[in-house]
């Protein structure tokens, strides 16, 4: 019972899925799986808050290890139900309009999430390996699911790949670390990584053992971060991401930019900190935190440089979501430093559910605005929309600005904390380039609003209509709820991120004395 | 026979797969290539578990095994998908499609 | 560390050398049907091997998954893509590719030259090692979380896979209007630019 109990968060989706599997095949019509699998989401994430609440059973010997269910896992556990919950919604608007309601898609979704909440919380390269599939085989199916379109399937064809070969990297660097260390647990990783060799001066052969250790965990990090990087598009591994996420069905992007990503960087950040959070390893200036600046100074830039020249929101959204991933980057970097690590860590959370509904919202006002027929939404298309339409008009403004960072909503508290972690942690010019960056940025989010409140379409142009779906509405404003209130009360929220945090280090007292990020 | 046969083999069939995956554009030859990636680090696995003589190392290989499987499907349906739609299964997986 | 024996090494050899081989063959032959031929030698070469590294329930696995399952399966739609699918011509670029491997290639012997000071004594053969008894008691004992998630795991493929490779709506009355408007949207998406 208190093994149901404790991976409840996880079981609803599973069982959920199979459930609306049953539903689908007894179903006389497509379409009006949409609820249920919404409500299934929500309920998740319920069960996830309930489970904080009462206060995580501390006897996990049931999971042998194999899994971590503590209040990190749990704040990513909700985040990633919260984004499952908006994407099924939008996916019921999205998939009827664009006649492509089969009902495989809600399963499919549901499995993926399940898989989602498996990779933050596992504590084991198996388990990360076993989440991490099941997460992106539900993603890969949703990708190919504009059948017709060639685009469509070559995107997600490529994206496949990629993501295999990056499941093969991962494998490969997990069999070298239980190569030299016997273990695919990370704690059990780390103990053995970290373990001063006794007499290493005094033993010729033991030293060197310690020497070769570290050069296959160097090595084996080195697969893990790259495919990391691909999951998360990371530059120089983005290169699927604009084609995956145009290709694919709208509302699969909004899951695939929002829900994969949390999930990944969630994994990303455990495995990094708990595996390499020694001092050796994340403190010098050859650690990964260096190797990782790099990564976020340039997927930063690539991604907003590159977002600038798009014509169609839906690519300027994908070139977006990489930039994003820069900024989240930053928080990670700085999360191994002690003494404000913790903060640091708690700030990719945060960033991580604030980008999760402002993304999902935007997506979302752009999904209303494309009828069928017209789902490419240029800029030009929304030339005057607001004008025509003021509520959705206001719908799309809201996430934008969320996006850019502009106060008082999410977004700008998410980049502030973020940047405020990199400088702390000491990376000046690290936050200066963010910042930069995100006044790049304003100029391509704010120029959809200049479209859409100051210019009038040229004569004969198609004009961007919004559809009528319930379901789409209902999940903006549960996207919007969440940019106003988190943006109304963030310290608030933030404090929750900690506390998220400081739970996992005093749960996981060997992860945490590795990770060198106790709770101050 | 010894452990660092058995690695550098791995190593090897592991360079073997990325050599594939890189210069390969037919789609199922880059799927094939994948699986030899994942079966060189499978043969990792098995090999350290029979040094240290634990069967850790075994088990995983065994989940690794369902999961290719599982990947190989899904990744057959996509390329049947690409076939359908285009005629024909290249991909180019080092460059991003004209827009 | 008690020394292999000549059969194991002849064996161990043996196996090696068929594994690179086939895998070479995998990787640079361009008839598809070649490549799968290629994958089924090598899935055949790693189950020898296998068995000299004491993994019998795995090379069960092995063969009936992998030789039965995976190899059956490219086949399969290796043949059902026909011969349209093996004229692709290779990347044009190949130096910078070739160099990539070439460097991956490099890391592999660095690698390896590095786990040779590693060896940890390889314990006596026990004769329970690798047994179904022996994986299996691990599978259902402590592994029990991860062994489930596979179940899953499989369910989200099969799932997965169905979705996308079921050629016809099954529901009827959605067939006739599915017809045309996906191509409509489609017209509208290769009007945006799609001539690459």
């Amino acid at each position: 019972m208190n093994l149901v109990l404790l991976l409840s968060p996880i079981l609803i989706p599973t069982v959920g899925a199979l459930v609306l599997m049953m539903l689908d095949a007894f179903q006389k019509e497509d379409g009006g799986l949409a609820m249920p699998t919404a409500l299934l989401h929500f309920t998740a994430a319920a069960m996830a808050l309930a489970l904080w609440q009462r206060g995580v059973p501390s006897d996990t010997s049931a999971l042998h290890g194999f899994l971590a269910i503590d209040k990190t896992s749990l704040f990513l556990d909700a985040t990633i139900a919260l984004g499952g919950g908006i994407a099924s919604l939008l996916a019921g608007g999205y998939l009827a309009e664009h006649k492509l309601d089969r009902g495989e898609y809600y399963p499919l979704i549901a499995f993926s999430t399940a898989g989602a909440m498996l990779l933050v919380s596992a504590s084991d390269m198996l388990m990360l390996f076993l989440g991490l599939e099941t997460m992106s085989l539900g993603v890969y199916a949703m990708t190919g699911f504009r059948r017709g379109s060639p685009r469509s399937a070559e995107a997600s064809l490529k994206y496949f790949l990629l993501g295999s070969f990056a499941a093969a990297l991962m494998l490969f660097g997990s069999a070298l670390l239980y190569a030299v260390t016997g273990h695919t647990d990370y704690a059990g990783i780390a103990e053995v990584l970290h373990a001063a060799p006794a007499n290493a001066a005094a033993d010729a052969a033991a030293a060197i053992q310690v020497v070769t250790r570290s050069r296959i965990s160097i090595l084996a990090m080195l697969l893990i971060v790259i495919a990391m990087a691909f999951k998360v598009g990371a530059v120089p591994f983005h290169m699927w991401t604009p084609d995956a996420y145009e290709g694919a069905p709208t509302s699969t992007m909004a899951y695939m930019s929002s829900v994969v990503k949390a999930a990944a960087f969630g994994a990303f950040a455990r495995v990094m900190l708990a595996v390499y959070g020694d001092a050796a390893s994340a403190g010098s200036a050859a650690g990964w935190p260096a190797m990782l600046a790099w990564v976020a100074v340039a997927t930063m830039t690539v991604g907003n440089l590159v977002a600038l020249t798009q014509t169609s929101v839906k690519r300027m959204l994908a070139y977006s979501s990489i930039a994003h991933a820069g900024y989240v980057l930053l928080g990670v970097i700085a999360a191994p430093r002690e003494g404000t690590g913790t903060t640091a860590y708690a700030s990719v959370l945060f960033y991580l559910l604030a980008y999760t509904v402002s993304n999902m919202g935007a997506v979302g006002a752009l999904i209303l605005a494309g009828r069928r027929g017209a789902e490419s939404v240029s800029y030009d298309d929304l030339a005057g929309y607001a004008r025509r339409h003021p509520a959705a008009g206001f719908a799309m403004t809201l996430f934008l600005l969320s996006l850019t960072g502009v106060p008082p909503t999410v977004g700008f508290f998410a980049k502030f904390y973020v940047i405020r972690a990199t400088l702390d942690a000491g990376y000046t010019a690290l936050a200066l380039i963010a910042v930069v960056n995100s006044a790049v940025s304003a100029y391509y989010y704010l120029g959809v609003l200049v479209k859409m409140y100051m210019r009038d379409p040229a004569p004969g142009a198609a004009l961007a209509s919004p559809m009528r779906s319930g379901y789409v509405t209902v999940a903006i404003l549960t996207a919007a709820v969440f940019v106003v209130w988190m943006g109304v009360m963030p310290e608030r929220w933030l404090d929750l991120a900690r506390e998220a945090v400081g739970a996992a280090t005093a749960a996981a007292p060997s992860a945490a004395t590795a990770g060198g990020n106790a709770a101050p | 026979m010894t452990l660092a046969g058995c690695l550098t083999l791995a190593a090897a069939l592991f360079s073997l797969g990325v050599y594939g995956l890189l210069t390969r554009r037919q789609a199922v030859a880059v799927l094939v290539s994948v699986e030899l990636m994942a079966n060189a680090a499978n043969l990792c696995f098995v090999a350290f578990s029979r040094f240290r003589g634990d069967v850790t190392g075994q088990a995983l290989a065994v989940f690794a095994l369902a999961l290719t499987v599982a990947e190989v499907a899904v990744g057959l349906a996509l390329v049947i998908l690409l076939y359908r739609a285009h005629g024909d299964t290249r991909v180019d997986l080092a460059s991003e499609m004209k827009q | 560390m008690n020394p292999s024996s000549t059969q194991e090494i002849i064996a161990f050899s043996l196996f090696a050398a068929l594994a690179v081989a086939s895998a070479l063959a995998t990787v640079t032959l361009r008839n598809p049907i070649r490549n799968a031929v290629g994958l089924f030698v090598h899935v055949l070469s790693l189950a020898g091997l296998y068995i000299t590294l004491a993994a019998h329930f795995l090379v069960a696995v092995q063969l009936i998954v992998y030789v039965g399952a995976v190899v059956v399966l490219f086949v399969f739609v290796i043949m059902l893509l026909g011969p349209g699918s093996e004229t692709a011509p290779d990347a044009t670029g190949r130096v910078p590719r070739v160099l990539g491997a070439a460097g991956i290639a490099s890391v592999g012997i660095v690698l390896a030259s590095t786990v040779r000071t590693l060896a940890p004594p390889r314990p006596d053969r026990v004769p329970e090692f690798g047994t179904l008894r022996h994986v299996g008691e691990y599978l259902f004992g402590p592994a029990m979380v991860p062994f489930e998630v596979a179940s899953v795991l499989l369910t989200a493929g099969i799932v997965g896979a169905f979705a996308v490779a079921k050629a016809h709506h099954h529901k009827v009355k959605m067939n006739t209007e599915t017809n045309l408007a996906p191509l409509k949207s489609d017209a509208v998406d290769e009007s945006q630019g799609d001539h690459g």
